[in-house]
């Protein structure tokens, strides 16, 4: 038999691409797909529909109970995406509220939840 | 509708944080048919009050941020027909949307909504009444005082 090298990844699987929110869609992810590019079209297709706003996301492979941080310039499937995987769409940016001014990292910090 | 168990459950866990003087920061799930579900309050640092505060905290330096962990966590904790209909935190002082509220990223679509507790919590004692509730629309956090119009919005049910 013929071994066909690679053969698994050069097609695409259809994974879900989740909002902060949680507002979903489906996606197909090409081989040469790096978590960068995807992460930019899931963003363009959530902006269309209002249901994201502009800014700074990473993505994050949803594996069990757990998230795994993917680099931007991260090969999705050589990565280990399969078809039927969920990623979700993790802001880059200080996630604060508050009455005060944000000042970063601070003195007294406290681990409240 | 935002059941009163699900304020309840927030106003607990804000209290408890207000017990050590920090502010605390949350998100509440809905289910398809945007009844809320629970809060989900996920790992987060939280810097209190400094010497020169005034008693509303009005001036102060409380914040409270959700860490890389925490925002993974807000992934995990979502089931598949699940979201987040709000974010809901407290402040030391009176229910506003500052200026750091505002340039949160943690929940911007149109429709999110924004509640701030006052007093650490302890707002949420009389229900959603002396909170400050706010609609996201057109990219803006816009209030809703209490009245007909929140109430198109969100609704209490006992």
């Amino acid at each position: 038999m013929t071994s066909l090298p690679n053969e698994r990844n050069e097609r695409c699987v259809g994974v879900t691409v989740r909002t902060p929110a949680g507002a979903s869609s489906a996606f197909a992810v090409e081989p040469d797909d790096t978590a960068g590019q995807l992460t930019i079209r899931a963003l363009r297709h959530f902006e269309r529909l209002d249901l994201i706003e502009s800014g700074a996301f990473r993505l994050g492979l949803l594996r069990g109970n757990a998230i795994v941080d993917l680099d931007v310039d991260t090969l999705l499937l050589p990565a280990g995406v399969v078809e039927g995987d969920v990623l979700h769409l993790l802001t880059s940016e200080p996630q604060v509220d508050g009455a005060g001014a944000y000042a970063g990292a601070h003195r007294e910090i406290v681990r409240a939840a | 509708m935002i059941p009163a168990f699900v304020l309840e459950e927030a106003r607990a866990r804000l209290e408890d944080a207000g017990a050590d003087g920090v502010e605390a920061t949350g998100m509440i799930v809905a289910g398809p048919d945007r009844v809320a579900r629970h809060a989900v309050f996920p790992d987060q640092l939280a810097n209190g009050a400094e010497q020169g505060d005034d008693d509303q905290g009005t001036t102060s330096h409380h914040w409270v941020e959700v860490t890389d962990r925490g925002k993974a966590e807000l992934a995990v904790a979502l089931g598949p027909d699940e979201t987040y209909a709000a974010r809901i935190h407290s402040h030391p002082g009176p229910a506003f949307h500052s200026a750091t509220d505002d340039d949160n990223p943690g929940l911007r679509y149109e429709g999110a909504l924004s509640i701030v507790v006052p007093f650490y919590g302890l707002g949420l004692r009389t229900g959603l009444e002396a909170c400050g509730v706010f609609v996201r629309r057109g990219r803006r956090w816009q209030a809703l005082p209490p009245g007909p119009e929140r109430e198109q919005v969100v609704h209490v049910a006992p």
